[in-house]
């Protein structure tokens, strides 16, 4: 909850392409800008347009990857994204909280992974 | 006549169970209706006594199951109000009904010419037109809505050309519940040589429906919208059109003689319906049907309306809650469609579900008219026979602590 109505990490960095994504479920909207460094990411800043879930996840989930390889973050699984919420949520809104990791997935360079 | 709906409700045995601990409070029925245990029973009857494959079959037990069949098709050709039974061509769902003339009437376009569809359709009656115009090169044209969201019947006129083969819209508006004016919509696309498609998904099973009073020249639904089992539906289509129009699929029970070299096709409905159809599917929905009758369309269109402005009047005065301009009063279902403002539709209805309340929360398969609203989805409560003022009281209780809590 805290995640959702203080969001992390959001906001634009310049000079860096923006990577729009559209969750097909429910419409809700993302622009990721993410900038990598030596295979690694440097920074991340996000706008989202989405619910409580989509917008805690995209929150935990940007802090996490601060710093991180581009090839761990590559291999993080939906199960491991459940992890970090504290709990798997019901079936049919499972894709709002996996919705910042695909669009993440977008952003992210394909060589070296 | 009101609607008796402490013995309506005793007919619909899910009705009285718990959702995480609380009387379920089914919301839900645009997108499907629960069942009246007389189709299960109907269910029981048919297997235990009359099952066999319909049509081909030289035995007494196979002609007793299509007296049954064929007797599912005279009772839904009279609840729509058909000239004749074989008028009507069971399919799948409504969608497939729109997909079948999509596919016959591919055969009789060429590139230029027009259809005629509403931006508020639900991707059902949409799609279908999007990709045939992207195939055949031709101009899809959309109506607008009017500021409260209605049909525009302005619109529809001025973009209704003498190249306009088709019109395709809704008897009732799956999001805003408005129902449209499709008699006089007809009237004009006919006066302009197109053919119309109504999509009666939402207005079947709810008001009552003559397809020869409105003159289209189809008419799809869906028997699960309206107490029947799901996987069944139905196209009603005139004798006359029905039969210039080639078949859907290719298989059996469509042909009349097939040789090495060639094939020739049976009548409409029959050329329309390849392979062993849902026999039972078909028989319950008669069944359903029945059931529907003896409450009457009627009474049930009355309670209908009697519940959407109930809830209506409630919400409008609940500062919190936006129906998004679709203010119109007169001309509707039992269907609202609105927001809690600030909180998104999912996380709304996710709460509700925790006070046993069932409601849609998305775009329900109409991303265009989303985007007239300006949202990516909304709430919609839908309301049947079965459900009561005391429902919506409790919606609207559910609706006060979610803000409370999200906003």
């Amino acid at each position: 909850m805290e995640h959702a109505r203080n969001p992390r990490n959001t906001g634009w960095i310049k000079g860096v392409r923006a990577i729009r994504a559209k969750n097909p479920f429910c419409g809700d909207e993302a622009e990721i800008f993410l900038k990598i460094k030596n295979g690694k990411v440097e920074d991340i800043k996000y706008e989202i347009q989405g619910c409580i879930l989509s917008k805690a996840t995209m929150s935990i989930f940007s802090e996490y990857i601060k710093g991180k390889p581009v090839s761990t973050i590559a291999k993080i699984k939906d199960k491991d994204i459940f992890k970090m919420l504290g709990g798997a949520p019901t079936p049919s809104r499972q894709n709002c909280a996996t919705f910042g990791f695909e669009a993440l997935k977008l952003a992210l360079p394909k060589e070296g992974i | 006549m009101a609607l008796d709906s402490k013995k309506i409700r005793k007919d619909f045995p899910i009705l009285s169970r718990k959702i995480n601990g609380r009387a379920l409070v089914y919301l839900d029925n645009a997108a499907t209706t629960q069942k009246p245990k007389a189709i299960l029973e109907k269910l029981k009857k048919h297997y235990d006594r009359a099952h066999a494959n319909v049509h081909r079959g030289v035995y007494g037990l196979a002609e007793e199951a299509t007296r049954e069949f064929e007797g599912a098709r005279k009772k839904i050709s009279d609840f729509v109000g058909a000239k004749l039974p074989s008028e009507i061509i069971f399919t799948r769902n409504a969608t497939e009904a729109v997909n079948l003339i999509a596919y016959s009437l591919a055969k009789k376009l060429k590139r230029g010419d027009r259809i005629l569809t509403a931006v508020s359709e639900h991707h059902s009656n949409f799609v279908p037109w999007l990709r045939l115009s992207k195939e055949l090169g031709l101009k899809l044209d959309i109506i607008s809505l009017t500021l409260g969201r209605n049909f525009d019947f302005a619109d529809f006129k001025k973009k209704l050309t003498k190249r306009t083969k088709l019109v395709a819209v809704a008897h009732v508006s799956n999001v805003s519940g408005y129902v449209y004016p499709v008699q006089k919509i007809a009237r004009e696309a006919h006066k302009a040589g197109a053919l119309v498609l109504v999509d009666g998904a939402q207005s079947a099973g709810h008001m009552p429906v003559d397809v020869k009073k409105i003159d289209c020249d189809f008419f799809a639904f869906s028997a699960h919208k309206m107490g029947g089992p799901s996987g069944v539906g139905a196209l009603y289509g005139k004798k006359e059109i029905l039969e210039k129009f080639e078949p859907f699929l290719s298989g059996g029970e469509m042909i009349r003689e097939v040789s090495t070299k060639d094939a020739s096709w049976n009548d409409a409905p029959w050329k329309f319906e390849a392979g062993t159809p849902n026999i039972e599917g078909a028989i319950l929905w008669g069944e359903a049907i029945d059931y529907l009758k003896k409450i009457g369309m009627k009474n049930i269109e009355r309670h209908e309306k009697d519940l959407f402005k109930y809830a209506f009047v409630k919400m409008r005065k609940l500062p919190f809650i936006d129906l998004m301009k679709m203010l119109d009063l007169g001309g509707r279902t039992g269907i609202i469609s609105f927001n809690i403002k600030g909180v998104h539709a999912h996380d709304a209805a996710t709460i509700l579900d925790r006070y046993g309340i069932c409601v849609r929360a998305g775009h329900h398969c109409a991303q265009p008219f989303m985007r007239e609203l300006g949202v990516p989805a909304t709430l919609r409560a839908s309301f049947w026979l079965y459900n009561t003022r005391r429902e919506i009281d409790m919606l609207i209780s559910a609706l006060r602590k979610v803000h409370r809590a999200l906003a």
